[in-house]
């Protein structure tokens, strides 16, 4: 049997859930067909064309997350699985938290 | 010649590292060093998520042990500014409080919950403040709420302003004309926001007295002292920087107030939250435009170059924390800020020489006198007392304040 979608969770939280229509979770299916190994960097423009509601500066930026958002795969910091390099696994959980913080 | 800087070596020691790419394939946890690490801290030390943990609580607990300002059983009011760091310091009181080891926390937290969120319609502001009293309702907190603005037009009478239930606080859409309507509307953005910081200062101060509290905790982090040191360089405030930016600050003789989040780092308070099935009360803020006053400037600045520049926020903490008041201990205080002014100075400093050069220039020459007659003459009127009411940066934004 052939897999024509990778299969995973994403999650935004600490105020990046605003961004997306106040949805914290996502289970979303990525296509296979195109890119056969998707990075983070593959994710994040995936984002940004499919979920992204408002304001995409303050979660993109270049082709990274705008600083101050961090990243979890697997519940492990992304800084520790090569940031936008890191090539998704089926089912692995991406976590999205914003630290953006005022005042 | 000055040969200073000269040397390739030493011009590398003397600046701030950039940031590093290490490799982390098969590293373990700095700590226990038999898991694998789930978080990086500093971007440069491993830890596994136990550790990690451990590690946040016990940054806490030492800071509050090592300096002892609160005694078993005073009132601490913890003022709420939503966020990470907010939730963060609520859930680290609880777990203290809800230890029945010696290491119990042994005093009793009042939040309180101080809303300025002018930017913001009124829905959003309320739908914010009714988060708060949620967040302090699950943690089994007392909260009292405040409109700032309210304060700032009816200072007398604080009782009536200070609510327990979040129903209470009345939020006006106009409440950002009362703010304003405080200042002198040809004040600087800088000025203003000077300005509504120290209503804000005054209003916690007032609220801690009328509950008993004998101190103050707040939710600054390492980055907003940084931000407060160089904002306090900026504005002309060097002597409010060991007050502003210390651990204690001791200026009010009745509450003392301390920063007990001043050694973390936002991403550690987020990672903490999150780990623990926290989730802070957030809003996006309105984005400031970076040139509009010299706080939003310096916050930029400071922003910008820790992405690149890890070390930054820790480098200008550390150098504060060096500086001292060398002062004799002064019972004039500056009517606005509270910092101790400086009497009878034998020399002039810069705020005097600042002074007096804006005195000068501002007299009308009498052009009938010989010169040594106008400088004596000048020298004779000359009252360096007159600006002994404020400190030197007060002195500045004193007169736009409508009173």
């Amino acid at each position: 049997m052939s897999v024509d979608t990778l299969p995973i969770s994403i999650g935004f939280g600490g105020g990046a859930e605003l961004l997306f229509g106040n949805k914290k979770n996502f289970a979303i299916s990525l296509p296979v067909q195109e890119i056969t190994k998707w990075q983070i960097s593959d994710l994040l423009k995936w984002i940004q064309d499919n979920l992204l509601k408002e304001r995409p500066e303050l979660f993109i930026q270049d082709n990274s997350v705008r600083p101050g958002i961090l990243v979890l795969i697997n519940d492990v910091d992304w800084e520790l699985m090569d940031t936008i390099n890191y090539v998704i696994q089926p089912n692995d959980e991406i976590v999205f938290i914003s630290t953006l913080h005022g005042g | 010649m000055c040969s200073v800087g000269d040397d390739v070596d030493e011009e590398k020691a003397k600046f701030m590292q950039k940031k590093i790419t290490l490799n982390f394939t098969n590293a373990l946890c700095i700590k226990c060093r038999t898991l694998k690490p789930q978080v990086i801290l500093h971007n440069q030390y491993p830890y596994c998520k136990a550790c990690f943990l451990s590690g946040t609580v016990h940054k806490f607990k030492a800071l509050l042990g090592k300096n002892r300002v609160v005694q078993p059983n005073e009132s601490v009011l913890i003022h709420h500014k939503a966020g990470h760091a907010s939730t963060a310091l609520l859930h680290f009181l609880r777990t203290g409080l809800d230890l029945n080891t010696p290491k119990k926390i042994r005093f009793k937290p009042i939040i309180a919950y101080i809303e300025d969120n002018y930017e913001l319609n009124v829905e959003d502001r309320t739908h914010i403040s009714r988060q708060v009293s949620d967040e302090a309702e699950r943690l089994n907190f007392p909260i009292v709420f405040i409109n700032l603005a309210q304060y700032v037009t009816n200072k007398s009478n604080l009782p009536s302003i200070v609510h327990e239930k979040v129903e209470d606080l009345r939020i006006d859409p106009d409440d950002n004309m009362k703010i304003r309507a405080a200042v002198k509307s040809n004040s600087t953005l800088t000025t203003q926001t000077e300005i509504v910081h120290y209503f804000e200062r005054e209003l916690l101060l007032k609220v801690a007295k009328h509950l008993g509290c004998q101190c103050i905790f707040t939710t600054d982090l390492g980055i907003d002292i940084a931000s407060q040191l160089l904002k306090n360089v900026t504005l002309g405030r060097g002597e409010n920087i060991v007050y502003d930016t210390g651990v204690v600050d001791s200026r009010d003789m009745d509450v003392s107030v301390l920063r007990p989040l001043r050694n973390f780092t936002i991403k550690e308070l987020a990672l903490y939250n999150y780990f623990n099935h926290l989730e802070p009360v957030s809003f996006y803020r309105k984005t400031k435009n970076p040139y509009s006053s010299m706080q939003n400037l310096v916050e930029k600045f400071l922003a910008d170059l820790h992405v690149n520049y890890p070390a930054t926020i820790s480098t200008i903490v550390r150098t504060g924390d060096k500086l001292g008041v060398n002062n004799e201990p002064s019972e004039d205080r500056c009517m606005l800020c509270k910092v101790p002014i400086r009497k009878e100075i034998e020399s002039l400093g810069s705020a005097e020489a600042t002074n007096f050069s804006h005195w000068i220039s501002t007299q009308t020459r009498s052009c009938d006198k010989s010169l040594k007659e106008r400088t004596s003459q000048i020298l004779a009127t000359f009252d360096n007392n007159k600006y002994n009411k404020y400190c030197y940066s007060c002195n500045q934004i004193a007169p736009y304040l409508c009173q």
